[in-house]
Protein backbone atom coordinates (compact mmCIF):
# COMPACT_ATOMS: atom_id res chain seq x y z
CA UNK A 1 0.00 0.00 0.00
CA UNK A 2 1.22 3.77 -0.73
CA UNK A 3 0.95 5.79 2.13
CA UNK A 4 -0.38 9.28 0.92
CA UNK A 5 0.53 12.52 2.17
CA UNK A 6 -1.90 14.34 4.65
CA UNK A 7 -2.19 17.79 5.34
CA UNK A 8 -0.40 16.88 8.86
CA UNK A 9 2.68 15.57 7.23
CA UNK A 10 2.97 18.64 4.68
CA UNK A 11 3.03 20.46 7.62
CA UNK A 12 5.63 18.83 9.75
CA UNK A 13 7.73 18.41 6.80
CA UNK A 14 7.29 22.63 5.89
CA UNK A 15 8.22 22.85 9.43
CA UNK A 16 11.86 20.75 9.23
CA UNK A 17 12.61 21.88 5.90
CA UNK A 18 12.04 25.56 6.65
CA UNK A 19 14.77 25.09 9.91
CA UNK A 20 17.08 23.69 7.33
CA UNK A 21 16.67 26.73 5.81
CA UNK A 22 16.96 28.99 8.52
CA UNK A 23 20.59 27.17 9.20
CA UNK A 24 21.30 28.32 6.15
CA UNK A 25 20.88 31.50 6.21
CA UNK A 26 22.52 31.34 9.88
CA UNK A 27 25.89 29.51 8.41
CA UNK A 28 25.81 32.68 6.03
CA UNK A 29 27.57 34.87 8.83
CA UNK A 30 30.54 32.98 7.91
CA UNK A 31 31.19 34.94 4.62
CA UNK A 32 29.59 37.72 5.80
CA UNK A 33 32.28 38.03 8.70
CA UNK A 34 35.02 37.67 6.14
CA UNK A 35 33.57 40.31 3.83
CA UNK A 36 33.31 42.91 6.60
CA UNK A 37 36.53 41.73 8.18
CA UNK A 38 38.32 41.97 4.34
CA UNK A 39 36.72 45.45 3.85
CA UNK A 40 34.38 44.10 0.61
CA UNK A 41 31.51 46.06 1.05
CA UNK A 42 29.24 44.84 -1.61
CA UNK A 43 29.68 41.18 -0.94
CA UNK A 44 28.31 41.92 2.78
CA UNK A 45 25.34 42.96 1.08
CA UNK A 46 24.67 40.16 -0.93
CA UNK A 47 24.82 38.78 2.53
CA UNK A 48 22.83 40.49 4.61
CA UNK A 49 20.64 40.08 1.91
CA UNK A 50 20.61 36.51 1.61
CA UNK A 51 20.49 35.73 5.22
CA UNK A 52 17.37 37.97 5.76
CA UNK A 53 15.54 36.25 2.99
CA UNK A 54 15.96 32.80 4.30
CA UNK A 55 15.47 33.21 7.75
CA UNK A 56 12.57 34.99 7.27
CA UNK A 57 11.43 32.10 4.04
CA UNK A 58 13.00 29.25 6.63
CA UNK A 59 10.91 30.82 9.87
CA UNK A 60 7.54 31.11 7.43
CA UNK A 61 7.96 27.79 6.65
CA UNK A 62 8.68 26.33 10.25
CA UNK A 63 5.85 28.03 11.98
CA UNK A 64 3.40 26.94 9.57
CA UNK A 65 3.62 23.83 11.68
CA UNK A 66 3.08 22.75 15.64
CA UNK A 67 6.70 22.26 17.52
CA UNK A 68 7.29 18.61 18.63
CA UNK A 69 5.93 17.07 15.64
CA UNK A 70 7.63 13.45 15.24
CA UNK A 71 8.64 13.03 12.15
CA UNK A 72 8.13 9.43 10.90
CA UNK A 73 10.20 7.42 8.49
CA UNK A 74 8.65 8.47 5.49
CA UNK A 75 9.00 12.21 6.10
CA UNK A 76 12.07 12.30 7.24
CA UNK A 77 13.15 10.73 3.81
CA UNK A 78 11.01 13.66 2.17
CA UNK A 79 12.66 16.09 4.21
CA UNK A 80 16.13 15.10 3.43
CA UNK A 81 15.43 14.88 -0.85
CA UNK A 82 13.68 18.89 0.11
CA UNK A 83 16.18 19.85 2.35
CA UNK A 84 19.04 19.72 -0.47
CA UNK A 85 17.19 21.51 -2.99
CA UNK A 86 15.44 23.84 -0.76
CA UNK A 87 19.18 24.57 0.63
CA UNK A 88 20.86 25.04 -2.35
CA UNK A 89 17.50 27.78 -3.21
CA UNK A 90 18.88 29.70 -0.57
CA UNK A 91 22.11 29.52 -1.34
CA UNK A 92 22.82 30.65 -4.18
CA UNK A 93 20.89 33.81 -3.67
CA UNK A 94 24.04 35.67 -2.30
CA UNK A 95 25.95 34.12 -5.52
CA UNK A 96 23.51 35.24 -7.79
CA UNK A 97 23.15 38.65 -6.06
CA UNK A 98 27.67 38.99 -6.88
CA UNK A 99 27.29 39.51 -10.43
CA UNK A 100 29.78 36.05 -11.36
CA UNK A 101 26.93 34.11 -12.45
CA UNK A 102 25.30 34.45 -15.68
CA UNK A 103 21.90 33.91 -14.09
CA UNK A 104 20.17 32.62 -11.05
CA UNK A 105 20.05 28.97 -12.73
CA UNK A 106 23.92 29.25 -12.61
CA UNK A 107 24.04 30.02 -8.98
CA UNK A 108 22.06 27.05 -7.99
CA UNK A 109 24.03 25.22 -10.24
CA UNK A 110 26.86 26.12 -8.03
CA UNK A 111 25.22 25.89 -4.52
CA UNK A 112 23.67 22.38 -5.42
CA UNK A 113 27.14 21.70 -6.88
CA UNK A 114 29.02 23.07 -3.51
CA UNK A 115 26.34 21.10 -1.21
CA UNK A 116 26.33 18.00 -2.58
CA UNK A 117 30.53 18.09 -2.73
CA UNK A 118 30.64 17.81 -6.26
CA UNK A 119 33.07 20.48 -7.78
CA UNK A 120 31.64 21.42 -11.11
CA UNK A 121 31.31 25.31 -11.26
CA UNK A 122 29.58 28.07 -13.62
CA UNK A 123 30.91 30.98 -11.83
CA UNK A 124 32.61 33.14 -14.25
CA UNK A 125 35.93 35.52 -14.17
CA UNK A 126 36.47 33.13 -11.30
CA UNK A 127 40.28 34.44 -10.26
CA UNK A 128 38.55 37.82 -9.33
CA UNK A 129 35.69 37.04 -7.42
CA UNK A 130 35.70 38.40 -4.15
CA UNK A 131 37.04 36.33 -1.01
CA UNK A 132 34.08 36.54 0.63
CA UNK A 133 32.21 34.70 -2.26
CA UNK A 134 35.10 32.17 -2.64
CA UNK A 135 34.77 31.81 1.09
CA UNK A 136 30.58 30.53 0.87
CA UNK A 137 31.33 28.42 -1.78
CA UNK A 138 33.84 26.50 -0.20
CA UNK A 139 31.96 26.96 2.85
CA UNK A 140 28.99 24.76 1.26
CA UNK A 141 31.06 22.13 0.52
CA UNK A 142 31.84 21.94 4.68
CA UNK A 143 28.35 22.53 5.31
CA UNK A 144 26.60 19.74 2.46
CA UNK A 145 29.87 17.71 3.33
CA UNK A 146 29.34 17.10 6.96
CA UNK A 147 25.31 16.44 5.78
CA UNK A 148 23.15 19.59 5.93
CA UNK A 149 20.93 16.87 7.96
CA UNK A 150 23.55 16.21 10.53
CA UNK A 151 24.52 20.01 10.84
CA UNK A 152 20.88 20.85 11.73
CA UNK A 153 20.79 17.84 14.23
CA UNK A 154 23.83 19.35 16.07
CA UNK A 155 22.43 22.74 15.87
CA UNK A 156 18.70 23.13 15.30
CA UNK A 157 16.56 20.08 16.26
CA UNK A 158 18.86 18.36 19.25
CA UNK A 159 16.94 15.44 20.40
CA UNK A 160 13.78 15.94 19.62
CA UNK A 161 12.02 12.63 18.64
CA UNK A 162 12.95 13.75 14.40
CA UNK A 163 16.50 13.48 15.19
CA UNK A 164 17.21 10.08 14.29
CA UNK A 165 14.81 9.56 11.30
CA UNK A 166 16.57 12.30 9.66
CA UNK A 167 20.25 10.87 10.17
CA UNK A 168 19.03 7.60 8.81
CA UNK A 169 17.76 8.77 6.37
CA UNK A 170 20.72 10.24 4.89
CA UNK A 171 21.87 7.42 3.21
CA UNK A 172 24.29 6.89 6.36
CA UNK A 173 22.48 4.27 7.91
CA UNK A 174 24.93 2.68 10.25
CA UNK A 175 24.74 4.52 13.50
CA UNK A 176 28.59 4.81 14.68
CA UNK A 177 28.14 5.56 18.19
CA UNK A 178 24.91 4.83 20.31
CA UNK A 179 23.29 8.26 20.05
CA UNK A 180 22.95 10.81 17.92
CA UNK A 181 24.83 13.64 19.57
CA UNK A 182 27.68 11.12 20.04
CA UNK A 183 27.47 11.23 16.36
CA UNK A 184 27.43 14.26 15.09
CA UNK A 185 29.98 15.24 17.78
CA UNK A 186 32.56 12.83 16.78
CA UNK A 187 32.25 13.30 12.87
CA UNK A 188 32.56 16.79 14.03
CA UNK A 189 35.71 16.23 16.39
CA UNK A 190 37.29 13.67 13.22
CA UNK A 191 36.60 16.93 10.73
CA UNK A 192 37.84 19.50 12.99
CA UNK A 193 41.31 17.99 13.77
CA UNK A 194 41.78 17.19 9.98
CA UNK A 195 40.72 20.59 8.87
CA UNK A 196 43.00 22.09 11.39
CA UNK A 197 46.02 19.64 10.51
CA UNK A 198 45.46 20.32 6.84
CA UNK A 199 45.01 24.04 6.81
CA UNK A 200 48.34 24.43 9.20
CA UNK A 201 49.70 21.77 6.63
CA UNK A 202 48.93 23.85 3.09
CA UNK A 203 49.18 27.34 4.88
CA UNK A 204 53.28 26.61 5.27
CA UNK A 205 53.10 25.06 1.79
CA UNK A 206 51.61 28.42 0.20
CA UNK A 207 53.55 30.30 1.96
CA UNK A 208 56.87 28.54 0.92
CA UNK A 209 55.79 28.98 -2.64
CA UNK A 210 55.84 32.47 -2.38
CA UNK A 211 51.73 33.70 -1.41
CA UNK A 212 51.13 36.50 1.32
CA UNK A 213 50.25 35.18 4.72
CA UNK A 214 46.50 36.06 4.51
CA UNK A 215 45.71 34.75 1.31
CA UNK A 216 48.01 31.56 2.40
CA UNK A 217 45.25 30.94 5.36
CA UNK A 218 42.30 31.53 2.88
CA UNK A 219 43.56 29.73 0.06
CA UNK A 220 44.92 26.60 3.00
CA UNK A 221 41.65 26.44 4.56
CA UNK A 222 39.65 26.68 1.42
CA UNK A 223 41.59 23.71 -0.41
CA UNK A 224 41.30 21.60 3.18
CA UNK A 225 38.09 21.86 3.51
CA UNK A 226 37.11 21.04 -0.68
CA UNK A 227 39.65 18.48 -0.26
CA UNK A 228 38.57 16.79 2.75
CA UNK A 229 34.95 16.83 2.47
CA UNK A 230 35.62 15.67 -1.25
CA UNK A 231 34.36 18.32 -2.77
CA UNK A 232 36.32 20.04 -5.72
CA UNK A 233 35.80 23.88 -5.64
CA UNK A 234 39.03 26.26 -6.08
CA UNK A 235 39.84 29.76 -5.61
CA UNK A 236 41.58 30.05 -8.78
CA UNK A 237 40.17 28.84 -12.44
CA UNK A 238 42.89 26.70 -12.96
CA UNK A 239 42.20 24.22 -9.73
CA UNK A 240 44.72 22.21 -8.51
CA UNK A 241 47.53 23.25 -11.39
CA UNK A 242 47.27 27.06 -9.91
CA UNK A 243 50.29 25.87 -7.17
CA UNK A 244 52.07 24.07 -9.25
CA UNK A 245 53.44 22.02 -6.00
CA UNK A 246 53.95 18.55 -5.60
CA UNK A 247 54.01 18.69 -1.75
CA UNK A 248 50.51 20.79 -2.29
CA UNK A 249 49.04 18.12 -4.32
CA UNK A 250 50.64 15.43 -1.79
CA UNK A 251 48.87 16.87 1.35
CA UNK A 252 45.45 16.92 -0.36
CA UNK A 253 46.00 13.33 -1.62
CA UNK A 254 46.62 12.32 2.38
CA UNK A 255 42.74 14.58 2.93
CA UNK A 256 40.96 13.07 0.24
CA UNK A 257 41.89 9.81 1.48
CA UNK A 258 41.02 10.91 5.19
CA UNK A 259 37.31 12.47 3.52
CA UNK A 260 36.50 9.34 1.70
CA UNK A 261 37.04 6.98 4.49
CA UNK A 262 33.96 5.48 6.25
CA UNK A 263 33.40 7.48 9.35
CA UNK A 264 32.62 4.06 11.15
CA UNK A 265 36.67 3.41 10.27
CA UNK A 266 37.56 6.65 11.72
CA UNK A 267 35.56 5.21 14.73
CA UNK A 268 37.25 1.47 15.13
CA UNK A 269 40.31 3.32 14.39
CA UNK A 270 40.52 6.23 16.66
CA UNK A 271 38.95 4.07 19.76
CA UNK A 272 41.78 1.92 19.11
CA UNK A 273 40.96 -1.30 16.72
CA UNK A 274 43.66 -0.09 13.86
CA UNK A 275 43.27 -3.69 12.47
CA UNK A 276 40.06 -2.90 11.00
CA UNK A 277 41.38 -0.72 8.43
CA UNK A 278 43.22 -3.73 6.87
CA UNK A 279 40.78 -6.45 7.55
CA UNK A 280 37.34 -4.37 6.42
CA UNK A 281 35.86 -5.58 3.23
CA UNK A 282 35.35 -2.06 2.13
CA UNK A 283 38.90 -0.65 2.86
CA UNK A 284 39.92 -3.84 1.00
CA UNK A 285 38.10 -3.52 -2.15
CA UNK A 286 38.37 0.18 -2.40
CA UNK A 287 42.33 -0.06 -2.41
CA UNK A 288 42.11 -2.84 -4.46
CA UNK A 289 40.25 -0.25 -7.01
CA UNK A 290 42.85 2.48 -6.64
CA UNK A 291 45.68 0.15 -7.77
CA UNK A 292 43.73 -1.66 -10.72
CA UNK A 293 42.67 1.98 -11.96
CA UNK A 294 46.36 3.41 -11.37
CA UNK A 295 47.73 0.41 -13.65
CA UNK A 296 45.46 1.16 -16.42
CA UNK A 297 45.95 5.35 -15.34
CA UNK A 298 49.62 4.60 -15.86
CA UNK A 299 49.85 2.30 -19.03
CA UNK A 300 47.56 4.96 -20.97
CA UNK A 301 49.50 7.87 -19.87
CA UNK A 302 52.74 6.12 -20.59
CA UNK A 303 51.42 4.92 -24.18
CA UNK A 304 50.22 8.99 -25.02
CA UNK A 305 53.75 10.38 -24.75
CA UNK A 306 52.88 13.75 -23.57
CA UNK A 307 53.68 13.82 -20.22
CA UNK A 308 57.63 13.25 -20.89
CA UNK A 309 59.18 11.44 -18.18
CA UNK A 310 58.14 8.66 -15.63
CA UNK A 311 57.86 11.45 -12.37
CA UNK A 312 55.08 13.24 -14.49
CA UNK A 313 53.30 10.24 -15.30
CA UNK A 314 52.86 9.26 -11.90
CA UNK A 315 52.28 12.94 -10.20
CA UNK A 316 49.31 13.40 -13.15
CA UNK A 317 48.27 9.24 -13.38
CA UNK A 318 47.77 8.86 -9.85
CA UNK A 319 46.67 12.44 -8.34
CA UNK A 320 43.88 12.36 -11.04
CA UNK A 321 43.13 8.57 -9.86
CA UNK A 322 42.72 9.85 -6.58
CA UNK A 323 40.81 12.59 -6.82
CA UNK A 324 38.25 10.86 -9.33
CA UNK A 325 37.92 8.10 -7.00
CA UNK A 326 37.51 9.44 -3.62
CA UNK A 327 35.09 12.13 -5.77
CA UNK A 328 37.04 14.84 -4.86
CA UNK A 329 37.69 16.72 -8.38
CA UNK A 330 40.79 18.56 -7.83
CA UNK A 331 42.70 18.44 -11.31
CA UNK A 332 45.84 19.52 -12.46
CA UNK A 333 45.35 19.78 -15.77
CA UNK A 334 43.15 22.13 -17.84
CA UNK A 335 39.88 21.02 -18.56
CA UNK A 336 40.55 20.61 -22.53
CA UNK A 337 43.74 18.60 -22.09
CA UNK A 338 41.30 15.69 -21.08
CA UNK A 339 40.15 14.79 -24.36
CA UNK A 340 43.61 16.14 -26.30
CA UNK A 341 46.19 14.81 -24.26
CA UNK A 342 44.82 12.17 -21.80
CA UNK A 343 44.34 9.42 -24.37
CA UNK A 344 41.17 6.94 -24.15
CA UNK A 345 42.93 4.25 -21.49
CA UNK A 346 43.71 6.86 -19.08
CA UNK A 347 40.66 8.47 -19.09
CA UNK A 348 38.73 5.54 -19.36
CA UNK A 349 40.32 4.68 -16.00
CA UNK A 350 39.87 8.09 -14.77
CA UNK A 351 35.62 7.30 -15.90
CA UNK A 352 35.86 4.24 -14.06
CA UNK A 353 37.11 5.66 -10.87
CA UNK A 354 34.66 7.98 -10.81
CA UNK A 355 31.60 6.23 -11.24
CA UNK A 356 33.11 3.18 -8.54
CA UNK A 357 33.43 6.47 -6.01
CA UNK A 358 34.72 6.07 -2.30
CA UNK A 359 33.65 4.57 0.73
CA UNK A 360 30.17 4.39 2.21
CA UNK A 361 29.23 6.84 5.43
CA UNK A 362 31.82 9.80 3.65
CA UNK A 363 31.62 12.31 1.96
CA UNK A 364 32.57 10.26 -0.98
CA UNK A 365 30.71 10.03 -4.22
CA UNK A 366 29.28 6.82 -7.11
CA UNK A 367 28.33 3.45 -6.50
CA UNK A 368 30.68 2.73 -2.96
CA UNK A 369 33.44 0.85 -2.36
CA UNK A 370 31.25 -1.65 -0.03
CA UNK A 371 28.63 -1.97 -2.22
CA UNK A 372 31.08 -3.18 -4.76
CA UNK A 373 33.02 -5.43 -2.09
CA UNK A 374 29.57 -6.58 -2.02
CA UNK A 375 28.73 -7.47 -5.17
CA UNK A 376 32.05 -8.95 -5.56
CA UNK A 377 31.24 -11.57 -2.98
CA UNK A 378 27.92 -11.89 -4.03
CA UNK A 379 29.36 -13.28 -7.73
CA UNK A 380 32.12 -15.73 -5.82
CA UNK A 381 28.72 -16.62 -3.62
CA UNK A 382 26.52 -17.76 -6.87
CA UNK A 383 29.64 -19.69 -8.51
CA UNK A 384 30.63 -21.12 -5.60
CA UNK A 385 26.84 -22.09 -5.20
CA UNK A 386 26.99 -23.38 -8.81
CA UNK A 387 29.73 -25.74 -8.12
CA UNK A 388 28.19 -28.00 -5.55
CA UNK A 389 26.29 -30.25 -4.60
CA UNK A 390 22.74 -29.55 -4.69
CA UNK A 391 22.11 -30.17 -0.77
CA UNK A 392 25.16 -28.47 0.13
CA UNK A 393 24.48 -24.74 1.75
CA UNK A 394 26.91 -22.49 0.71
CA UNK A 395 27.16 -18.98 3.13
CA UNK A 396 29.80 -16.21 2.06
CA UNK A 397 31.30 -14.10 4.72
CA UNK A 398 32.86 -10.43 5.03
CA UNK A 399 34.10 -8.41 7.51
CA UNK A 400 32.60 -4.93 8.22
CA UNK A 401 32.96 -3.62 11.68
CA UNK A 402 31.87 -7.00 12.71
CA UNK A 403 31.74 -10.16 10.89
CA UNK A 404 28.54 -10.57 8.82
CA UNK A 405 26.91 -13.23 6.45
CA UNK A 406 26.36 -12.27 2.89
CA UNK A 407 22.15 -12.00 2.76
CA UNK A 408 20.46 -11.64 -0.01
CA UNK A 409 18.67 -9.02 0.73
CA UNK A 410 22.16 -6.91 1.00
CA UNK A 411 23.33 -8.15 -2.78
CA UNK A 412 19.53 -6.80 -3.87
CA UNK A 413 20.42 -3.67 -2.17
CA UNK A 414 23.82 -3.34 -3.62
CA UNK A 415 22.97 -4.16 -7.07
CA UNK A 416 20.14 -2.00 -7.29
CA UNK A 417 22.19 1.08 -5.97
CA UNK A 418 24.58 -0.20 -8.86
CA UNK A 419 21.82 -0.26 -11.63
CA UNK A 420 20.42 3.10 -10.47
CA UNK A 421 24.15 4.76 -10.53
CA UNK A 422 24.78 3.26 -14.07
CA UNK A 423 21.36 4.57 -15.32
CA UNK A 424 22.03 8.10 -14.21
CA UNK A 425 25.24 7.90 -15.84
CA UNK A 426 24.07 6.36 -19.07
CA UNK A 427 21.57 8.95 -19.32
CA UNK A 428 23.31 12.01 -18.65
CA UNK A 429 25.86 11.02 -21.14
CA UNK A 430 23.24 10.29 -23.68
CA UNK A 431 21.52 13.93 -22.92
CA UNK A 432 25.20 15.22 -23.70
CA UNK A 433 25.56 13.60 -26.70
CA UNK A 434 22.29 14.80 -27.72
CA UNK A 435 23.38 17.95 -27.56
CA UNK A 436 26.37 17.14 -29.93
CA UNK A 437 29.31 16.75 -27.54
CA UNK A 438 31.48 14.15 -28.42
CA UNK A 439 30.27 10.52 -26.15
CA UNK A 440 33.52 10.40 -24.05
CA UNK A 441 32.95 13.73 -23.17
CA UNK A 442 29.93 13.41 -22.51
CA UNK A 443 30.13 10.74 -20.44
CA UNK A 444 33.12 11.44 -18.40
CA UNK A 445 31.24 14.96 -17.49
CA UNK A 446 27.69 12.69 -16.69
CA UNK A 447 29.51 10.57 -14.50
CA UNK A 448 31.40 13.67 -12.52
CA UNK A 449 28.08 14.78 -11.77
CA UNK A 450 25.62 11.81 -10.59
CA UNK A 451 28.55 10.68 -8.89
CA UNK A 452 29.69 14.61 -6.94
CA UNK A 453 33.07 14.24 -8.56
CA UNK A 454 33.63 17.41 -10.11
CA UNK A 455 36.37 16.89 -12.51
CA UNK A 456 35.29 18.54 -15.81
CA UNK A 457 36.13 18.35 -19.57
CA UNK A 458 34.92 21.92 -19.94
CA UNK A 459 31.55 20.83 -21.02
CA UNK A 460 30.25 22.33 -17.73
CA UNK A 461 30.31 25.98 -18.65
CA UNK A 462 28.30 29.38 -18.26
CA UNK A 463 27.10 28.92 -21.99
CA UNK A 464 26.05 25.20 -21.93
CA UNK A 465 22.72 24.56 -22.66
CA UNK A 466 20.05 25.18 -20.62
CA UNK A 467 18.51 21.44 -20.16
CA UNK A 468 22.07 20.44 -19.80
CA UNK A 469 22.55 22.75 -16.61
CA UNK A 470 19.13 20.95 -15.09
CA UNK A 471 19.98 17.44 -16.07
CA UNK A 472 23.37 17.62 -13.84
CA UNK A 473 21.62 19.50 -10.75
CA UNK A 474 19.65 16.66 -10.94
CA UNK A 475 22.44 14.03 -11.20
CA UNK A 476 24.07 15.61 -8.40
CA UNK A 477 20.88 16.39 -6.39
CA UNK A 478 20.49 12.25 -6.98
CA UNK A 479 23.61 10.51 -6.63
CA UNK A 480 24.23 12.63 -2.98
CA UNK A 481 21.17 10.92 -1.46
CA UNK A 482 21.82 7.52 -3.49
CA UNK A 483 18.33 8.18 -5.67
CA UNK A 484 16.21 6.27 -2.57
CA UNK A 485 15.17 9.90 -0.40
CA UNK A 486 14.63 11.59 -4.27
CA UNK A 487 12.70 8.58 -5.46
CA UNK A 488 10.48 8.88 -2.26
CA UNK A 489 10.00 12.70 -2.66
CA UNK A 490 8.59 11.80 -6.40
CA UNK A 491 6.17 9.02 -5.64
CA UNK A 492 4.84 10.43 -2.22
CA UNK A 493 3.93 13.61 -4.43
CA UNK A 494 2.85 11.52 -7.92
CA UNK A 495 0.64 9.06 -5.25
CA UNK A 496 -0.67 11.82 -3.20
CA UNK A 497 -1.44 14.07 -6.03
CA UNK A 498 -3.46 10.96 -7.83
CA UNK A 499 -5.17 9.44 -5.16
CA UNK A 500 -6.88 13.36 -3.98
CA UNK A 501 -7.36 13.75 -7.85
CA UNK A 502 -9.11 10.66 -8.47
CA UNK A 503 -11.27 10.84 -5.51
CA UNK A 504 -12.35 14.26 -6.55
CA UNK A 505 -13.53 12.72 -9.68
CA UNK A 506 -15.27 10.01 -7.59
CA UNK A 507 -17.71 12.01 -5.26
CA UNK B 1 28.22 -2.80 23.15
CA UNK B 2 29.60 -0.08 25.86
CA UNK B 3 28.64 3.52 24.73
CA UNK B 4 31.27 5.65 23.94
CA UNK B 5 31.30 8.24 25.63
CA UNK B 6 32.72 11.82 23.79
CA UNK B 7 35.05 13.16 26.42
CA UNK B 8 37.05 10.74 28.54
CA UNK B 9 37.64 7.88 26.60
CA UNK B 10 39.63 9.58 23.29
CA UNK B 11 43.05 9.09 24.79
CA UNK B 12 43.35 6.52 21.45
CA UNK B 13 42.53 9.27 19.09
CA UNK B 14 46.05 11.04 18.72
CA UNK B 15 47.30 7.43 17.82
CA UNK B 16 44.42 6.74 15.80
CA UNK B 17 44.69 9.58 13.96
CA UNK B 18 48.88 9.10 13.32
CA UNK B 19 48.18 5.22 12.49
CA UNK B 20 45.56 6.77 9.50
CA UNK B 21 47.72 9.07 7.93
CA UNK B 22 50.64 7.09 8.15
CA UNK B 23 48.27 3.97 6.44
CA UNK B 24 47.42 6.44 3.87
CA UNK B 25 50.89 7.51 3.39
CA UNK B 26 51.59 4.15 3.01
CA UNK B 27 49.34 3.48 0.64
CA UNK B 28 49.82 6.75 -1.39
CA UNK B 29 53.76 5.41 -1.66
CA UNK B 30 52.92 1.71 -2.27
CA UNK B 31 50.53 3.41 -5.13
CA UNK B 32 53.41 5.39 -6.48
CA UNK B 33 55.66 2.03 -7.00
CA UNK B 34 52.76 0.16 -8.65
CA UNK B 35 52.61 3.11 -11.00
CA UNK B 36 56.34 3.64 -11.22
CA UNK B 37 57.12 0.12 -12.12
CA UNK B 38 54.00 -0.26 -14.70
CA UNK B 39 55.23 3.14 -16.59
CA UNK B 40 58.25 1.43 -17.21
CA UNK B 41 56.66 -1.38 -18.75
CA UNK B 42 54.23 1.00 -20.70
Amino acid sequence: MWVTLQRRDVRTIAHYTGLLIVGIGLAMIVPLVTAVSLKEWAPALDYLMGMGISCAAGMTLALLSPKNTPLNRSNALIVTALAWLAASLVAALPLALSGNYGSYLDALFDAMSGLTTSGLTLVQDLDHLALSHNMWRHFTHLIGGQGIVVAAVSIAIGLRGGAMSLYIAEGRDEKILPNVMHTTRFIWFVTSVYVALGTIALTIVNLTIGMEPVRSGLHAFWATIATYDTGGFGPQSMNALYYHSGVFEFVTVVLMIAGTLNFNLHADVWRGDRGELFKNIEARAWSTNVVVLVVFSTLGLAATRVFTGVPEIIRKGVYHIFSANTGTGHQTLYAAQWARDYGGLAMGAVILAMAFGGMASSTAGGIKALRLGVIFKGIVWRIHESLAPKSAVITERFHHLDDRELTDALLNNALMVFMLYMFTYVTGALIGAAYGYPMGEALFESVSAAANVGLSTGITNPAMPTVLKLVYILQMWAGRLEFVALFALFASFVVSFGRRRTEGRSS
Amino acid sequence: MEGIRFHSPYHHWVIGLLAEVATFVAFMLFVGVVAYLVSLIG
